[in-house]
């Protein structure tokens, strides 16, 4: 890290892993490893390089990485991170300017982000880095940078984008369930790049289908970074599939789960997860009526196209302990692999392992004492091996006690397998549920759309402008009396 | 990185601050700065200054533009004059590349003296001029600099001002629709006395103005030109006249007509002007309202070519223009529709006069069905509408919201089709469910609005303040 020595002085002794600088008439002495490429090559002289730019800028930016959200910087975070880009300063005023690790029992509402022009989210696509691509209105797509200033908004050709995904490092998929093709445009420059239809050569009645839903990207730490974009279509006559698109040549590759689209349980799928690491998709539809919602989840082997488990619900193949209370929404937290649902009636989370699935591997967590008056309109989101919840009364977060599951884990290796297989490895003791957000928060609406990136919740309220962005804060907030 | 010959030391009030000679050359031949030869620290140039503030202005000298954000306090500005820096600065704070309709957020309101709600806005051209904003209200026009922090009042002769032409920073051009002549407002002290201060068709001094169109300095013509429309105190006779702003004289007479008898709707004067600097076209066109419906025209001059004969002209009966303007960079004429209020937009390379090949001069980019249906029931959708064209976008106004039509090109693979769509910009005529006092308050009817550099102003009826939008990079809200 950068150190600063004001008016000359400083590392006299080491000049070795020091460099001074002159920026505009005041002086800077930088660790030399930290500095970008053109800066430190310069043959060490007694006298400081001369660098003519602004010494206020640089000592903000040396500020901001020393002492991270210690008081409002004078200037806009671009201009801190452009100051920092020339200095090869870049990533650590970056990581400076980032939230700590996303802790669900300890996030608070840090901003708002509502675009300029019709401020109403349609969809939602953040990065693992913190950034956040948004469409809003009648087809814009907005870029807020790591940093959440905003870089760009532009118009794309569709009148309401309803699924939306960041392909890194400049393009975002993008779909609409009124028009068909999936399309991908460029937000720096604000170009469409290309469409991707569905197409079968066999059966002309395949065509103009729409995207229901994209899956998510898989994390930076993923082995295979070229892994497909994964789409679902629907053709008008409700015929659907899930289709594997190359990242690179933004072709189609494959089709996995061509379903006949004529009854509810083989309906398009409005949520796709892509389990890399197994080789497996998962898909969930849920529809709901009068007489409540129906739904069911699917596990697809990717190589073989074939069904791995399913479940239906209401019904379902096995004797569910919860008949009559189907899932609202389900999501798969990839790491640890296992599948969240919420149910309708009651609101309760239940878990399945995804190594140990059968006719019904559930186990079911009730909120507590708490009670959460059911599971209408419920939205269910895994991000960080935490289980985002949102309920009419609020959000509420499920964390895993990781101490307790090794020691319990322990337990049950020593005293043999007494426990019943379906909750092997998941108990439901493990798991601690509070609420994230404050009875002002839940009254302005229900949550509508949840998305998490890097360390950041973002929200979407019914009806409501803007981007809630929640983050977990190390700054205590005093107000002074 | 500079090598060690081309650094300038200065000693500003005391403070030493170190540069190059290509930084302090961005200043321009008139500021002082740029004739600073390198110096040692030993022995640096003096200059008698405000630390703080030329620190600023030497971070504008590097950067091209203020990093903090704006508006720049006045003490700055007054640092800049007297280093010669303030036009640059002034312009470089609204630039026009930095335009965004979609990300347009209300900036600043302006409050205007006296009583009476504003009639006309104007922004200077702002590629050769800062942005500055000229507002008139009752015969008043009040110019604001690009910084929006001073403003300069001229009184015209004029009881109340229709359009408004703001040439440069110094000048502006009032006219009004019942009385006569186009008067000049200058702003700054040292006018020449002896110029004519009312610009008037000759022949025809007691005309009066209905509409003004100023070509840009980047135009063909060397000296900028102002095209008036007037129209006799009589009524029965109308031109478009184009003026030399140099030499304040009249330069052409364009499509005189002259009305004989009853049949007004042979002559209907232009009250809408509009320049196309990249094609040398001068728009005109004019309607006219009668209980059996509104009728207009729509005439294209080319002034080098003949000023009796227009390039191109269409007589529009059916869904009439409420407004109509022209864009350069789209090449095309837009409109809305007086019964229909849809937008149409007929492509300036493939103009015909109808004849022949059968083709629509105005393709419906709105809703065309809903468009065919408002005219067979012969409603007054558009009644009021306005349109604009400003860089790459198409602009109307309706009642109290801006809407705006963008294009949008499809990759070549895709179709390579280039599409207009359309958006509100702000929040549109939705309803704000937000329970605060300050977001239900109701927007009043836009009466004139203007557009230039990165800035939309708009005026509002039975408000006495200028709104002004600005894309320039968005603050996020923060919640406390």
């Amino acid at each position: 890290m950068g150190t600063v020595g004001d008016g000359g002085g400083g590392g006299g002794g080491k000049s070795g892993t020091m460099k001074q600088l002159n920026v505009g008439g005041k002086l800077f002495s930088l660790e030399a490893s930290s500095l970008s490429l053109s800066l430190s090559l310069d043959s060490p002289s007694p006298t400081p390089t001369f660098v003519d730019r602004d010494p206020s800028l640089l000592s903000a930016v040396l500020v901001a990485i020393r002492a991270p959200s210690s008081v409002a910087p004078a200037f806009p975070a671009h201009v801190l991170l452009d100051e920092a880009h020339f200095y090869g300063l870049h990533a650590q005023l970056l990581a400076a300017l980032s939230p700590p690790p996303l802790r669900g029992f300890s996030v608070s509402l840090a901003s708002t982000l509502s675009p300029a022009s019709e401020p109403f989210p349609t969809a939602l696509a953040p990065h693992h880095d913190g950034s956040l691509c948004l469409a809003h209105g009648a087809g814009q797509v907005t870029y807020y940078s790591p940093a959440l200033d905003h870089h760009a908004t532009f118009r794309t050709h569709l009148h309401r984008i309803t699924s939306l995904r960041q392909l890194p490092p400049s393009l975002v998929v993008l779909g609409s369930s009124s028009a068909p093709g999936l399309h991908v445009y460029d937000f720096f420059e604000g170009r469409h790049v290309t469409s991707v239809q569905w197409l079968d050569p066999t059966d002309t009645r395949v065509s103009k289908a729409k995207v229901i839903a994209i899956a998510a990207r898989p994390p930076a730490d993923a082995a295979d970074k070229n892994s497909p974009i994964l789409a679902t279509f629907e053709c008008p006559h409700r015929e659907n599939c899930i289709l594997a698109i190359d990242p690179v040549t933004l072709k189609p590759t494959q089709e996995i789960g061509r379903q006949s689209g004529s009854a509810a349980k083989s309906s398009t799928p409005g949520r796709v997860v892509h389990l890399q690491a197994l080789g497996l998709v998962f898909a969930s539809f849920v529809s709901s009526g009068a007489f409540g919602y129906s739904g069911y989840m699917r596990l697809w082997d990717i190589r073989s196209g074939n069904v791995v488990w399913e479940t239906g619900e209401p019904g379902g193949a096995g004797r569910s302990s919860r008949f009559g209370d189907p899932f609202v929404d389900a999501d798969v937290d990839v790491k640890q692999q296992a599948v969240y649902k919420v149910c309708s009636k009651s609101g309760d989370v239940a878990v399945a392992d995804l190594r140990y699935l059968g006719n019904d591997p559930w186990v079911y967590m009730s909120s507590g004492p708490r009670g959460s008056g059911g599971g209408y309109g419920s939205v269910l989101h895994c991000h960080q091996s935490q289980v985002f919840v949102s309920r009419k009364d609020g959000l509420e977060v499920w964390s895993r006690l990781e101490e307790q599951c090794r020691n319990t884990g322990d337990l049950a290796e020593q005293s043999g397998t007494k426990e019943r297989s379906k909750s092997e490895g998941i108990d439901k003791r493990f798991y601690r549920s509070c609420y994230v957000d404050t009875e002002e928060d839940a009254k302005r609406g229900m949550i509508q759309m949840m998305d998490g990136g890097g360390d950041r919740l973002f929200v979407t309220r019914e009806e409501i402008q803007g981007v809630e962005v929640w983050e977990t804060s190390h700054l205590a907030g005093a107000i002074s009396l | 990185m500079a090598s060690a010959a081309a650094v300038v030391t200065l000693n500003v009030g005391g403070e030493l601050f170190q540069t190059t000679t290509v930084t302090l050359s961005r200043a321009g031949a008139s500021s002082p700065l740029a004739s600073l030869g390198p110096s040692s620290p030993s022995d640096p140039h003096f200059l008698d200054g405000d630390p703080r503030l030329f620190a600023r202005l030497l971070s504008f000298l590097r950067h091209g533009r203020l990093l903090a954000p704006p508006p720049p306090s006045a003490a700055l500005l007054a640092e800049a004059r007297h280093f010669a820096l303030d036009g640059a600065l002034l312009a470089s704070l609204s630039p026009a590349s930095a335009f965004s309709p979609l990300s347009l957020r209300p900036s600043a309101l302006l409050p205007l003296t006296g009583r009476v709600s504003p009639s006309a806005v104007a922004v200077c051209p702002s590629p050769p001029h800062p942005a500055s904003l000229a507002v008139a209200h009752g015969g008043v026009v009040t110019c604001f600099d690009a910084a929006l922090a001073t403003r300069t009042s001229v009184l015209t002769p004029l009881p109340a001002v229709d359009s408004l032409v703001a040439v440069s920073p110094e000048l502006a051009l009032a006219g009004a629709r019942d009385f006569p002549g186009v008067h000049l407002c200058r702003f700054s002290d040292d006018a020449p006395a002896a110029a004519p201060e009312v610009l008037s068709w000759p022949g025809s001094p007691s005309a009066t103005v209905l509409s003004m169109a100023a070509t840009s300095a980047s135009g063909a013509p060397s000296a900028p030109w102002l095209f008036a429309s007037f129209e006799s105190a009589r009524r029965n006779s109308s031109a478009v006249v184009a003026f030399d702003l140099n030499s304040l004289s009249p330069v052409a007479e364009i499509g005189r007509k002259e009305v004989f008898g009853a049949d007004i709707e042979a002559a209907i004067p232009a009250t809408k002007l509009g320049w196309l600097g990249e094609h040398n076209l001068l728009l005109a066109a004019g309607s006219h309202s009668s209980p059996s419906g509104v009728v207009g025209d729509i005439r294209l001059w080319d002034i080098r070519a003949s000023t009796t004969v227009p390039v191109w002209e269409v007589r529009e009966n059916e869904d009439c223009f409420a407004d109509v303007a022209a864009s350069d960079t789209l090449s095309a004429l837009f409109k809305v529709g007086a019964a229909s209020g849809e937008v149409f937009m007929a492509d300036l390379r493939r103009l015909g006069n109808g004849d022949g090949i059968g083709l629509e001069t105005w393709v419906c980019i709105g809703d065309a069905q809903r468009a065919a249906a408002a005219v067979s029931s012969r409603r007054k959708e558009g009644n009021g509408c306005r349109i604009d064209c400003y860089c790459n976008w198409v602009f109307v106004a309706r009642g109290a919201d801006v809407e705006v039509w963008s294009q949008v090109e499809l990759a070549p693979e895709a179709g390579g089709k280039k599409v207009m769509k359309r958006n509100w910009v702000g929040s549109g005529p939705s309803l704000e469910v937000a329970g605060d006092e300050e977001s239900i308050k109701e927007k009043a009817k836009i009466v004139s609005w203007a557009f230039g550099g990165s800035r939309m102003a708009l005026a509002r009826a039975d408000k006495r303040s200028v709104e002004v939008w600005d894309s320039a990079p968005a603050e996020i809200c923060a919640n406390t």
